[in-house]
């Protein structure tokens, strides 16, 4: 994949960085993105440990000056944009929501990374994911499909992503630019602190997955990931890929 | 038995069908929007039946639980046994690039459009609990399958969708259900949108979907025999997708 280059967002830890190793380790050039450089920067030097290329750059993606301008000093930098990863999600993601007494502020918070950012992202992406015939990749959540009685607003943005995926997957079709989705179970730095909170919560979990396990960010979710923003899925477009054992089958 | 009492949210052509449809099943009639609701509430009055309108912003679920509340008990009403919700602004319906849109009009486009649906969401519950009610959420079936030049208009139906599930799992041991309709663009009037990708041609029942079909269609879930559905999503497009 020499000369390929992919953007993730939240790439500090977690998903994101399960991801921006996976793309460096299968060529990609990696520009990790974080709202804070120095944690980028540390997976930058993972990458680079591994005989990679990354580049650490600051985003808040609640900011659409901030992504732009992350966008922009990548193409400035590569010359060229491939693909576009948007993994962050509200530090508010994994705690449950009282539904019903909630304020327009809690909503925003879940809103402004998942909802807001996702167009924030694809918008400033698209004159260089045009230009590269490249992929957008965003990551949502079973939850997003199911529904969720405790995580209801997290369910909802994550929703929102799916009807954007697919809305703008046929939008940009003829232009040839992929959009996709990928809806993952794995540990996840706040998914490991709920676990060692309740030592029963991951068996709990891994019952209901057929694979009788939680996934790991990078071996099990980025591989699919880097499938779905490379070649390999140039005919893929509009689709979530639901990746987690075989927890949900129906969706 | 006193009779049911049915609020709709949404008081253009496709609202105004749900809410006929529910006059003519008997319910006591409460119509919402946060324009004028009065236009289509005088033609409901007119084929014989009072409607009580409420014209209220949806943005802040604490405003909204006061408007409602004021107007139920000047009605003479302490609870709802239904409520529809079918708000979609003309403007949805609207193409535009995702490219040419500006911040704010993404916000006014998508994201406000959720607020409302959410808005009404939060408060459903209490007014729903006493009587053990049912809530439909009507939206559009680009949630479904997408459209181009649509995304605002898909990505806001869709949340809701999700926050609606997400509600029907909340709410089921209180015996409220909670259902979704979607209808194609055209059962909305949206016209215009003939011969663009969201044109499928992939009906086969004959004849365009209308307003009254979709109303007739969200009153099956409102029948005692749909006790036991919710968080499912009855989709009234002539048979075009046929998924799941």
């Amino acid at each position: 994949m020499t000369g390929h280059v992919a953007l993730v967002t939240g790439a500090a830890a977690g998903l994101g960085k399960g991801i921006a190793l996976a793309l460096a380790a299968a060529g990609s050039t990696v520009v990790v993105t974080a709202r804070r450089l120095a944690a980028g920067a540390e997976v930058v030097e993972a990458i680079t440990a591994r005989g990679g290329t990354g580049w650490a750059t600051e985003c808040d993606v609640t900011s659409a000056e901030s992504v732009r301008a992350a966008i922009e000093a990548t193409a400035a930098r590569f010359g060229r944009l491939d693909a576009v990863v948007h993994n962050a999600t509200s530090r508010r993601s994994s705690e449950p929501v009282d539904f019903e007494r909630a304020g327009p502020q809690l909503w925003r918070e879940h809103a402004d990374v998942s909802l807001t950012g996702s167009f924030t992202v694809a918008h400033a992406a698209y004159p260089h994911l045009r230009e590269s015939q490249g992929a957008l990749l965003l990551l949502t959540s079973p939850a997003g499909m199911r529904g969720s009685a405790n995580l209801s607003f997290y369910a909802g943005v994550k929703g929102a992503q799916r009807g954007f995926v697919k809305a703008l997957a046929r939008e940009w079709g003829p232009g040839g630019v992929r959009v996709n989705g990928l809806a993952p179970l794995a540990v996840t730095p706040a998914l490991a602190a709920a676990f060692e909170a309740d030592p029963t919560m991951e068996s709990r979990i891994a019952d209901k997955v057929p694979m009788r396990r939680v996934g790991d960010p990078e071996t099990d979710i980025g591989a699919p990931a880097v499938f779905l923003c490379t070649a390999g899925s140039r005919y893929i477009t509009g689709q979530t890929l639901i990746v987690n054992g075989g927890r949900d089958t129906f969706l | 038995m006193s009779k049911r009492v049915a609020l709709v949210v949404g008081a253009a052509d496709l609202g105004e069908a749900v809410a006929h449809r529910l006059v003519r099943d008997g319910c006591e009639l409460i119509l919402c929007d946060p324009h004028d609701p009065a236009p289509a509430a005088a033609r409901i009055t007119g084929a014989g039946a009072p409607v009580t309108t409420l014209c209220t912003p949806l943005d802040d679920p604490d405003d909204f639980r006061t408007a409602l509340g004021t107007t139920l008990r000047d009605a003479g009403h302490d609870a709802l046994d239904v409520l529809v919700y079918t708000l979609v602004s003309a403007e949805a319906f609207v193409p535009r690039p995702l490219a040419t849109l500006t911040g704010p009009e993404w916000q006014r486009l998508a994201e406000d459009p959720i607020r409302y649906g959410l808005t009404v969401l939060q408060v459903a519950h209490e007014v729903l609990a006493p009587r053990r009610g049912r809530f439909v959420l009507v939206v559009p079936a680009v949630a479904l399958e997408g459209a181009a030049e649509l995304v605002p208009l898909a990505t806001a139906a869709e949340t809701l969708r999700a926050l609606a599930k997400s509600a029907a799992r909340r709410w089921a041991a209180d015996g409220i259900t909670v259902n979704i309709v979607t209808p194609d663009v055209f059962a909305y009037g949206a016209e215009h949108l003939r011969g663009t990708d969201v044109d499928r041609g992939e009906a086969v029942l004959p004849g365009p979907g209308t307003a009254a079909d979709v109303a007739d269609a969200m009153s099956l879930l409102l029948a005692p025999a749909a006790a036991r559905l919710t968080g499912t999503t009855l989709i009234v497009d002539g048979g075009a997708l046929m998924t799941p």
